[in-house]
């Protein structure tokens, strides 16, 4: 089975680039391969290819647009059940980061993949490696009930000018008492993004 | 609805909606609230603002402008403006929230607006503050980031007492990020503990020892009573009933 997350933003920011890393890494501790498509430009073909990823300019749906494949939409009125998962050939994932309240931008996933089989991991809005990590724990066997999820987790931040209590609209699964946010993720969050970040990758700095 | 009741919900509706224009229109001027008092010939309305001038406008332009307004949109009789700060912005939580927003909007990185907010608020005398800013902070991820300092009540009376409630919207040209500030204005909250140090409570001290110690004489008339109950009792009786009280002693 091989892992397609579809690039859906315009930009890259440090933040996706953490997602898209922890969801590599992931995938790749459990055996399986991403595919990180529609880059749409080689510079970020190259920065997700130092990843471990597979990069593609273009859609996914030209390789992947199957009947085989699972497109994973929180509107799909289908759960994902273990044997559909593990029977997949791709389990195709949005690379979005998501806004509160969410806008329904898989509904978009689900209209290219016309051919793939549409499925919910429930109500609550994902973050891409938290998708692909709870997307992998029902191939490996898992029902969704059984899956614990934290929703709109709280972290505290200690950073030099005080502490401060963060608020992630999102929904992760809990591992170890605790959602499972990639560690990229949270030193990202403890430095503090100075910079508008998508703005600086799109200027190509 | 009677004539009387309608007369109140107009009265509020009215300045509901003219508190909504100004701090739209204002929110630059660091707009704080309005008064409105119905007067024998005419209606004073009365802004409070961080910065008046902005309100006032050059020569007056803008507050004419704002009694035409006034006068034919909202249907006001004869409104006279006046425009005052607030007595103390720094506790103002309408004031504060659009300077963050206004900060924000002119590039300043949030956490440290927020920072500086807090510290200003809480140097003010403020009980305790919270500010809480959401969006699209620096990233295409929206998050919320909450910012506190002291107590903050969130519910109970103390909230009508104390407590004051605003929220403003930056709008940055990836999206809106929204910023709530929570203050508890300097007041008596009513579950204030606080543990007095030893030398505070020496005097309090002294005059429960010499109460106690006033006391002692009463003690043999209870012990007294004790012996007299007890020696009305039978004697297996009594050693039982004494064995424990030993053994408390």
């Amino acid at each position: 089975m091989r892992v397609v997350i579809e690039h859906m933003e315009d930009g890259m920011s440090r933040w996706m680039l953490e997602e898209y890393r922890e969801a590599v890494r992931v995938a790749e501790s459990e055996g399986f391969g991403v595919t990180i498509a529609n880059l749409r430009r080689p510079e970020l073909a190259a920065l997700v290819e130092r990843l471990g990823a597979e990069a593609m300019l273009w859609s996914g749906s030209t390789l992947y647009n199957r009947t085989e494949a699972i497109v994973l939409d929180p509107w799909a009125p289908r759960r994902l059940e273990p044997w559909e998962a593990s029977r997949a050939c791709c389990i195709i994932v949005g690379g979005i980061m998501g806004d509160h309240p969410p806008r329904g931008r898989t509904r978009l996933l689900s209209m290219i993949y016309t051919n793939a089989a549409k499925r919910n991991l429930g109500r609550a809005q994902l973050s891409i490696d938290g998708a692909v990590k709870v997307a992998l724990m029902v191939a490996g066997g898992a029902s969704l009930d059984e899956i614990e999820l934290a929703v709109s987790p709280r972290l505290t931040i200690k950073t030099p000018l005080g502490s401060l209590e963060l608020e992630l609209p999102y929904a992760y699964p809990v591992r170890d008492g605790g959602p499972w946010i990639a560690p990229g993720v949270k030193r990202l969050l403890e430095a503090g993004i100075m910079w508008d970040e998508e703005g600086l990758l799109q200027e190509g700095l | 609805m009677g004539r009387v009741e309608r007369f109140f919900l107009n009265q509020g509706f009215l300045r509901a909606k003219i508190d909504e224009y100004l701090a739209a229109n204002f929110y630059m001027a660091g707009y704080s609230r309005v008064e409105i008092i119905p007067m024998a010939l005419g209606t004073r309305i009365h802004i409070y603002a961080e910065r008046p001038a902005l309100i006032i406008g050059q020569r007056g332009a803008t507050i004419r402008r704002l009694q035409q307004i006034f006068e034919k949109v909202f249907g006001i009789e004869n409104p006279q403006i006046t425009v005052s700060q607030p007595e103390n912005p720094e506790l103002d939580a309408r004031v504060q929230a659009f300077r963050i927003a206004r900060s924000i909007e002119m590039g300043y990185h949030f956490r440290r607006v927020a920072f500086t907010a807090l510290r200003r608020i809480m140097n003010a005398g403020a009980l305790g503050a919270e500010i809480k800013i959401s969006g699209k902070l620096r990233t295409e991820r929206a998050r919320f980031e909450k910012f506190r300092a002291g107590k903050v009540y969130k519910a109970g009376e103390k909230v009508d007492e104390l407590v004051d409630r605003a929220v403003a919207i930056a709008k940055l040209p990836k999206g809106i990020i929204g910023v709530e500030v929570i203050i508890a204005r300097p007041g008596k909250p009513g579950d204030y503990i606080r543990i007095k140090n030893p030398e505070e409570v020496a005097d309090e001290l002294q005059r429960l020892r010499e109460e106690l110690e006033a006391r002692a004489p009463e003690r043999p008339e209870i012990e007294e009573l004790i012996e007299e109950a007890a020696g009305e009792e039978a004697p297996g009786a009594e050693e039982a009933t004494q064995a424990p009280a030993g053994g408390e002693a």
